[in-house]
């Protein structure tokens, strides 16, 4: 069974893009009438994030909600995507089928242009395994899918999914791979599932992207993470 | 705090209680004031003190009600940094000149009863070296004259209130001025090399005769100003002039005395279509029954602004065009009195910049192995860096200077391990392109390494990592703002393959030819990591 998180801040637009038939909950920070009736259209459960602009909060607080009423198992998949990554392409098997066939925990979406392509060769709708444990590393937040049992892993050794303290932009996802790679969980990176838009490449023009950084790496120095030499 | 009914010593001082905000005073409007100077502390001060020749600002805070001299000890000391407004109107021509220095900041040296402890903004705790700046914010609705200036001052204030600065000596570092007044005497200050002005405007300051403007420019100027728009939010060397609609005051001053300091200060203009002019200074001119010089002319190809002393730029063309913006006033400086054509490099650390240039040509030498030396850069627990280079000049004669200082070195034994560092690399051209004639631009870049930071110490010699290529070899590389080609982890003394890994200049064609880029980079558990997402 497939689950599905989405984060969205003024995106309501998008919402409809997104493959009909996977139960959803949508996390809003600063919603709008318009994201209320795009939920209600789309049949989406709709949660409006405890504070406003922190995407590992909102992550934790749509997965908090799935796990509040739901009971998965182990091999139940979470997807979790930014609110404008909506998948332009995706396989007609499902990604339940990738991840068992590929023998993955944790699959990486691609986006339409994706500078983690200049750097991983995977081809065109396939799937090619990745090493997550250096500091940037190709885990992207912006659509991922990850097994309910990978998700128990992660937190029963720290806590939440998401680290919430990382709330300036960037790097949360990047500490989850890395948390990933300790527990030796399995992540690939596919181009069979290609999401609207352009996504890395860019952090560098980002005001203030030294300060999400030195969060991160104190972070990553106080949990005691490794870090491989990619 | 000392009992001074005339101090105003107190938290949440208010601007309301001094003065009626005004569009002159709206900057100081939501500021607290550390201490505040009023009328009547001068006054009582000055009477009781009939020789001097100065006031010093820090023995007017510590001054006693009647005027006469205060103590304070260093438990009283207020932790920098401060800011101070200047209630009292000391704008006049006969007004007395202020003190920054003496009392007024403690640097760590031999305390002398100082109000503030500075401690904290002289990187060895020492006066000799520079004060970063915003130790001290000064504000005002008058304008006043300062008797040496030193490094670590913000002087807000408005071009209606200017600031005038006499006297030569006090501490290198970075002095912001709102308005900077030139004096008929001159300022000699000769050899401060290590003092960096950063003002918004230039204005007449007192004792100018207005008919002769030049008049304020005579003396032997020595010191790099940068006329930055730190006033209003926008970091950097960059003025803003809108053409041909808006006049900016201040703007012929400003390159008068650029000229004066022996500067060759060049226009930057985008244009509607993206494409990028660089113009270069033809003739300071007077018009038809003028008494002094009124015109400044600047020219790239067919193309000319023409600035009048009033700030109005026209811009004349071979063709009517929208209205363009210049965007760039860049100061290169070569010393007293020469004027030559070969711009200087500069670098600002967290926000201090470095000014000698014979410590700016350290930077780019590779540091040996096996004993410590003076070579590369010692960074620190200073975090950001912004490197200010350039690539070529071209004269009007067609004459071309090439920049060889293109490898910037970091010493690997000065990184903090955990602290994250960030290298901004800014570099400047003087050609006239479109950002798609990639090519043409690469073949005016002769052949040599290309731009790029090295990591080096005494005890190492890790590969050059990071080199920056603008432009590339085909326009839609040239159009790459992709940093992922730098996302890589390396251990000490490993080989890099540095064939692939490029930093690229900003996408978009009106950027290309002030090209940017930013390094990060963390040094963690014995390797150095470069922080690319």
């Amino acid at each position: 069974m497939v689950y599905r998180i989405i984060i969205s801040h003024g995106q309501a637009s998008s919402l409809a893009h997104f493959p009909v038939g996977v139960p959803t909950i949508a996390v809003f920070d600063a919603p709008t009438d318009a994201d209320f009736y795009m939920c209600s259209e789309l049949g989406y459960e709709a949660v409006v994030s405890p504070r406003e602009g922190n995407r590992s909060l909102n992550r934790n607080t749509g997965l908090e909600r799935l796990l509040d009423g739901t009971m998965l198992a182990p091999d139940d998949i979470v997807e979790f995507y930014d609110g404008d990554r909506y998948p332009v392409h995706q396989p007609l098997e499902g990604i339940g089928k990738l991840l068992d066939v590929e023998g993955l925990d944790v699959l990486l979406y691609t986006c339409e242009e994706d500078a983690r392509l200049e750097r991983h060769s995977v081809p065109l709708f396939r799937t090619v395994p990745v090493l997550t444990g250096g500091l940037c590393n190709p885990f992207y937040s912006c659509g991922f899918a990850m097994r309910y049992s990978a998700i128990q892993k992660v937190m029963a050794a720290r806590g939440s999914l998401f680290e919430e303290r990382l709330d300036r932009w960037g790097c949360e996802d990047q500490l989850l791979g890395l948390w990933c790679a300790r527990l030796e969980l399995q992540s690939g990176l596919t181009r069979a599932v290609v999401l609207h838009g352009k996504v890395g490449g860019d952090s560098q023009q980002r005001e203030g992207y030294r300060e999400s950084l030195q969060q991160y790496i104190d972070i990553v120095r106080e949990q005691g993470l490794p870090i491989d030499i990619c | 705090m000392k009992d001074n009914a005339n101090q105003d010593i107190r938290t949440g001082y208010g601007v309301n209680d001094v003065f009626v905000p005004n569009a002159a005073n709206q900057l100081a409007r939501t500021n607290h004031y550390d201490f505040v100077i009023t009328q009547e502390m001068v006054d009582n001060y000055v009477a009781q003190h009939g020789s001097a020749t100065a006031l010093d600002v820090g023995a007017l805070i510590a001054s006693n009600a009647d005027g006469t001299d205060g103590t304070w000890t260093l438990a009283e000391c207020v932790a920098a940094p401060v800011s101070i407004y200047i209630a009292a109107d000391l704008s006049g021509d006969s007004a007395l000149p202020l003190i920054f220095t003496q009392r007024l900041v403690w640097t760590g040296s031999t305390y002398n009863s100082q109000v503030v402890d500075g401690r904290a903004f002289f990187p060895s705790g020492s006066a000799s070296r520079s004060a970063t700046d915003g130790m001290v914010n000064v504000y005002t609705q008058y304008g006043f004259k300062v008797s040496n200036l030193a490094g670590g001052f913000n002087f807000w204030t408005a071009p209606q209130a200017p600031i005038t600065v006499l006297g030569t000596s006090g501490w290198d570092g970075v002095v912001r001025l709102g308005a900077y007044g030139t004096d008929s005497t001159g300022i000699d200050l000769a050899g401060r090399t290590g003092l960096h002005i950063i003002c918004e405007q230039l204005v007449a300051g007192a004792g100018i005769d207005s008919t002769v403007q030049q008049g304020a420019i005579t003396s032997a100027y020595d010191f790099p100003v940068v006329y930055a728009d730190w006033m209003h939010g926008a970091e950097g060397s960059t003025v803003s002039y809108a053409v041909p609609a808006s006049a900016k005051p201040g703007l012929f001053q400003q390159i008068q005395q650029s000229v004066a300091l022996g500067t060759d200060p060049v226009l930057t203009e985008y244009g509607e279509a993206g494409e990028v002019t660089r113009y270069r200074l033809e003739s300071i001119s007077k018009s038809a029954g003028a008494l002094a010089p009124d015109r400044i002319i600047y020219s790239c190809g067919g193309k000319t602004l023409e600035i009048a002393a009033d700030g109005t730029v026209t811009r004349k063309a071979s063709t009517q065009g929208e209205p363009i913006v210049i965007t760039d006033f860049d100061c290169y400086m070569n010393g007293s009195g020469a004027t030559q054509l070969t711009p200087k490099q500069s670098l600002f650390i967290d926000g201090t910049f470095v000014t000698d240039s014979d410590e700016l040509g350290k930077l780019y030498t590779q540091p040996g192995a096996g004993t410590a030396e003076e070579n590369g850069l010692f960074l620190g627990n200073h975090a950001k860096v912004k490197w200010v280079t350039w690539s070529q000049e071209t004269e009007s004669g067609g004459t071309e200077h090439v920049n060889s200082n293109t490898t910037l070195f970091v010493r690997t034994d000065s990184l903090v391990e955990g602290l994250v560092y960030e290298i901004e690399i800014v570099i400047t051209s003087c050609m006239t392109h479109t950002p798609s004639a990639s090519e043409a631009m690469l073949s005016q870049r002769p052949s040599g390494p290309p731009f790029g930071v090295s990591f080096a110490g005494p005890d190492n010699n890790w590969a050059t990592v990071v080199p920056y290529r603008w432009g590339g070899t085909s326009s839609s590389q040239a159009s790459r703002a992709s940093l992922s080609k730098v996302m890589f982890n390396f251990e000490r003394d490993s080989a890099v393959d540095t064939s692939e890994d490029f930093v690229y200049g900003r996408e978009g064609g009106t950027l290309m030819q002030l090209a940017t880029a930013k390094l990060t980079f963390v040094k963690l558990n014995g390797s150095l990591h470069a922080l690319v997402y």
